[in-house]
């Protein structure tokens, strides 16, 4: 028969002789999931709201953002826990990681904003340090509650755990590729070329994209100017031998021919790939060599070459060969991009393709969303952006947005902001998963040690950002009620279950802890004030000290019975 | 016994770092100060520990010890704090063993005791036929701040035994006598003691049973008929086929094993009463069982044969053997749907494929008739004594007994239908299951059989009483 520890030990495999109250792991009981919850969103909501300067109405429109945020958080999380409906749900997902980006982005910005704007102007050169700590205390004030209210809206059911934090990362991430793409695709032909049109359109930007390859294809063909140009020509061979070899290698050209011819076929095959290898192989040891012909003038290399530079410029600068090996060039990536793409897709089956396609989805709907509303969402945020700007600063805002949005196109800049803001979602998930898989954030108990920390961070900048004491240490107390709460609640129902009417020991156990942390604030807040007036050596710090003292040597040598 | 010491306010240093350097990167007084609370937390988890003296005593009773199978057992176990300490987190894992399944409640509590204090909880498991022993209790105390964690076992006074038996196969049942003329009253004239007709003298025809009276008075010769008593041929027939070896729940007896549960207690009622009763089975394999086997793969145990008791309980082992619950076969979606395939259970606890389960509607009636069910009942029936009384013990899901009791009213058998309902799952797909039975079942009534329908938890012999007080000729 079983140990007592395997009897006590697992819940979750229990096997056919238990159906009733049985979980999944990672599930919290209800009283630790509430206490989570309420604790940690309260403390976020008067951390926040004590660090945020826009006023009572002001603070409740971000705590409800805020709130709103972590549900969005929440919901993204479930969808990328979906195994079946993958195609549905990841696109959603994706979505929804936007929402979050712009959430925390709105919620942290709009606090630092505001204590930019009451810092500014400084009055005089010392006070720049202290004023700049004080925002980004204020920053990281809001950063910190903002996670905390992530994090105890996650502890609800079993969303936040070490794998699907990982499975979320992976959806985030390749969410965030495709505007990323897109946006780079839009603003590198107006970085590269200079603007053609003010306020360029989405099909002149499109335009101007797809005009990038083919301009690169034409340098190719036709070299500007005199002059060896073995540089571009080396590589030109490079590229077109390699290209050519691996079309050659993916083209199915063996299963095409059978029979005797087919083996001679292929024999055949082989040898002209390996010469084209050996080509390109001796191309690329060319190339090294021809970076000479960036440094030196053409004059200084005839004088150099002799008699050898007047037939190396002819066959460099011969549009008769470089033209036929870039429509090579062209037709073997074509063929290559085609029988891998179909190789591919021949060997895996619909769903496998489906879930492996289905993150990107999501990152196609975060475009297509960016572009129908950037009409309708990018001036009033830009305007709002430099509106709480103070002075200077606000003014040279508005002017370089305005000059961006002319030159580069609101779409593309309305895109590339919607990457970033995704972007912060994929750091935010990637950080949590980082962190979890080094063993800074409990594996199981995610959600309520992600929201312990972000209180705990809250509440330890708080000062720096003009904090009262009180609730400094009252924060502190909180964000370990609040791991406490979590880790136990996720034990009890691994060991008991959720149907074993747990509330009497769960609440004993979260009081004591309650009673601990609060006894250990008043008597801080006792200290920090006598500690406010006092001075080295004066009698009250004296007797304090030796009390404290007394006290240390106490609780070692219990400790270490 | 084991004690070990959880670290779990290891985060107290650490954080007792970073606010000692935030206090000194803002000079606050009040993060310095903070930093008091996580080194209090550490303080209070060393000195938290459970007190060496904590006993704690588990006694376990059960409301029924020898139940039927399929029904529900409630086990009571009553846990003790017996020392002088308070024990803040007490959490008790009861060892049910591993082939009932527990189906209300949970063997599993967490409590916070009291000196002398004493609680008791409740759960029910569903009894199945064999004998199964209850081990001992797992305990596991936490001190106040969790930081201190002992795991024992405790051996748990009170029950420790469930017995569920079948009456034939595990309580052997002496050989029933068996009486030639029996007391079943039959519609036919002839020899006997109940006045029934009369009709015109034959030569012949005994002195005893012409009537004097109407002699007297009217002057013919007429002979009286009496009901005529004969040993009536019962024929018990339980339903094993593979659409009837699917459980509601796993841990629960199959409706198959049910009808041969049935089958078993009304063969022993009516051997007892001096009925002769003959017993076949359908579904089952033929090739090691005990009895003579038929053309159509059912085996026969004759009533009248010597050793029909022998023979008889051969038929219900090959019912046993064969009645589990299907393991594997994801195949065909059948008609009672979740939780049926033990080997789906396991999804059943996700929500992605319940919902696929439910969603199978009963395209399961050719599975019946598929393999053979015409030529089977044919062959069924060439096997019945004429004007024999039908005993069907089936779960009734499928239709395949509709038809063959159909034709067997057809041919003059009186039948009746004892069906035990395994379709409570209380899922839709069960509910649909269970309309469908219903239907069946009104169906089969309309032909003019008796039915009885018994839910696996109620007394079964209840649900028997009267039919087998019309089958034994009670009240006929």
């Amino acid at each position: 028969m079983t140990t007592a520890e395997d009897a006590v030990g697992q819940s979750d495999d229990a096997g056919p002789a238990e159906t009733e109250g049985s979980l999944r792991v990672g599930q919290s009981s209800r009283v630790g999931t509430a206490v989570v919850v309420v604790v940690s969103v309260g403390f976020a909501a008067l951390l926040g709201g004590a660090v945020g300067s826009a006023g009572v109405a002001g603070s409740t429109a971000t705590v409800a953002l805020v709130v709103a945020t972590a549900l969005s958080f929440a919901a993204s999380l479930r969808l990328a826990d979906a195994g079946r409906f993958r195609v549905l749900a990841y696109p959603l997902a994706g979505v929804l990681a936007l929402v979050v980006g712009t959430g925390v982005a709105a919620a942290v910005g709009g606090v630092a904003l505001g204590h930019l704007s009451t810092s500014y102007p400084v009055q005089s050169f010392d006070q720049v340090r202290i004023a700049g700590l004080s925002v980004l205390s204020a920053t990281i004030v809001a950063l910190g509650a903002t996670v905390a209210t992530l994090g105890g809206v996650a502890s609800i059911g079993r969303l936040l755990r070490g794998e699907t934090a990982e499975a979320y990362a992976d959806l985030a991430v390749k969410t965030f590729l495709v505007p990323l793409t897109v946006s780079a695709l839009l603003l590198v032909p107006t970085l590269l070329a200079g603007s053609t049109a003010p306020e360029p359109t989405l099909a002149d930007l499109f335009a101007a994209a797809l005009g990038l390859p083919v301009a690169l294809l034409d340098l190719l063909a036709f070299p500007a100017g005199d002059g060896t140009h073995l540089l571009t020509f080396a590589a030109l061979v490079v590229a077109t031998a390699g290209g050519l070899d691996r079309a050659l290698d993916a083209a199915p050209v063996s299963e095409l021919s059978t029979g005797p011819s087919g083996e001679r076929t292929g024999a055949a095959l082989e040898r002209v790939r390996r010469r084209l290898r050996v080509l390109a192989v001796v191309a690329a040891a060319v190339v090294p060599v021809a970076l000479v012909e960036l440094a030196l003038a053409q004059s200084a290399l005839a004088n150099a070459l002799g008699p050898v530079y007047a037939p190396l410029a002819a066959v460099t600068n011969a549009t008769a060969l470089r033209l036929p090996m870039v429509a090579l060039l062209v037709v073997s990536l074509a063929v290559w991009t085609v029988s891998e793409l179909l190789g591919r897709t021949v060997r895996t089956n619909a769903r496998d393709l489906a879930g492996a396609l289905a993150p990107f989805l999501g990152g196609v709907a975060v475009v297509c969303l960016a572009v129908a509303v950037q009409g309708v969402v990018l001036d009033p945020a830009l305007t709002a952006v430099s509106a709480g700007l103070p002075g200077e600063f606000g003014t040279a805002f508005e002017r370089q947005s305005t000059a961006l949005v002319e030159n580069a196109g609101a779409v593309a800049v309305a895109l590339a902001v919607t990457a970033g803001l995704v972007g912060l979602t994929v750091v935010l998930a990637v950080a949590v998963t980082l962190a979890t898989q080094v063993g800074v954030l409990d594996d199981r108990a995610t959600a309520p040690a992600l929201a312990a920390v972000g209180l705990f961070v809250a509440s330890g900048f708080g000062p720096g950002a003009g904090v009262g004491a009180p609730l400094v240490l009252a924060g502190l107390v909180g964000s370990f009620l609040v791991w406490d709460a979590g880790e136990y609640g996720i034990t009890v129902a691994r060991e008991v279950g959720r149907a074993g009417h747990t509330y009497r020991p769960e609440l004993a156990h979260i009081g004591g802890t309650l009673a601990v942390g609060t006894a250990a604030a008043v008597l801080a807040w006792g200290l920090a004030d006598v500690a406010v007036g006092a001075a080295f050596g004066s009698l009250p710090t004296l007797r304090l000290a030796f009390v404290a003292l007394l006290g240390g040597i106490v609780l070692l040598v219990a400790a270490l019975r | 016994m084991t004690d070990v010491r959880a670290s779990r306010w290891r985060v107290g240093a650490p954080a007792t770092l970073s606010l000692v350097t935030l206090g000194l990167l803002y000079a606050s007084p009040a993060l310095l100060a903070g930093a008091l609370i996580p080194l209090g937390y550490v303080a209070y988890a060393a000195l938290s520990a459970v007190p060496g003296d904590a006993t704690v005593r588990v006694e376990r009773s059960v409301d029924d010890r020898a139940p039927a199978p399929g029904t529900h057992v409630t086990v009571a176990v009553t846990v003790t704090n017996a020392g002088d300490g308070t024990l803040p987190d007490c959490r008790v894992v009861d060892s049910v063993p591993a082939e009932l399944a527990v189906v209300e409640g949970s063997p599993r509590r967490s409590l916070a005791l009291g000196p002398g204090e004493s609680v008791t909880y409740r759960y029910a498991v569903v009894a199945r036929r064999g004998e199964f022993t209850f081990e001992d209790a797992g305990v596991r105390l936490r001190s106040l701040a969790g930081s201190g964690v002992r795991t024992e076992t405790v051996a748990v006074e009170g029950t420790e035994r469930i017995a569920c038996h079948y009456p034939l196969s595990d309580v052997g049942v002496g050989g029933a006598t068996l009486r030639r003329a029996g007391t079943h009253s039959t519609d036919s004239g002839g020899p006997g003691t109940e006045f029934h007709s009369t009709r015109e003298y034959r030569p012949g025809d005994p002195q005893s049973r012409i009537h004097w009276r109407r002699l007297a008075k009217t002057g013919e010769l007429t002979t009286v008929s009496f009901r005529e008593e004969r040993a009536v041929r019962t024929v018990i027939v339980v339903d094993a086929r593979v659409p009837g070896r699917v459980a509601p729940q796993p841990g629960v007896p199959t409706g198959a094993e049910l009808a041969g549960y049935a089958g078993e207690r009304l063969f022993e009622s009516l051997t007892g009463a001096g009925v002769v009763a003959s017993v076949t089975a359908l579904g089952v394999e033929t090739d090691d069982v005990a009895a003579p086997v038929q053309p159509g793969g059912f085996p026969w145990a004759d009533g009248s044969a010597g050793a029909a008791t022998t023979l008889a309980r051969a038929v219900f082992a090959a019912v046993r053997d064969v009645s589990g619950p299907r393991v594997d076969d994801g195949g065909d979606p059948d008609v009672v749907d979740d939780g049926t395939d033990p080997a789906t259970v396991g999804d059943q606890a996700d929500p992605d494929t319940v919902g696929e389960q439910g969603d199978a509607t009963s395209a399961t009636a050719p599975g019946a008739a598929t393999d053979g069910g015409s030529e089977r009942e044919r062959l069924l029936l060439s096997q019945l004594p004429s004007g024999a009384e039908v005993v069907l013990a089936t779960p009734l899901l499928d239709d395949w007994p509709v038809s063959l009791v159909r034709t067997l009213r057809t041919q003059g058998h009186p039948v009746t239908v004892v069906s035990p309902d395994v379709t409570g799952t209380g899922s839709v797909g069960g509910e649909f299951a269970a309309t469908e039975r219903r239907h069946r079942l009104a169906t089969i009534a309309a032909t003019g059989a008796t039915t009885t329908s018994w839910a696996p938890g109620d007394p079964l012999d209840l649900a028997l009483a009267e039919s087998v007080a019309h089958l034994t000729g009670g009240d006929a």
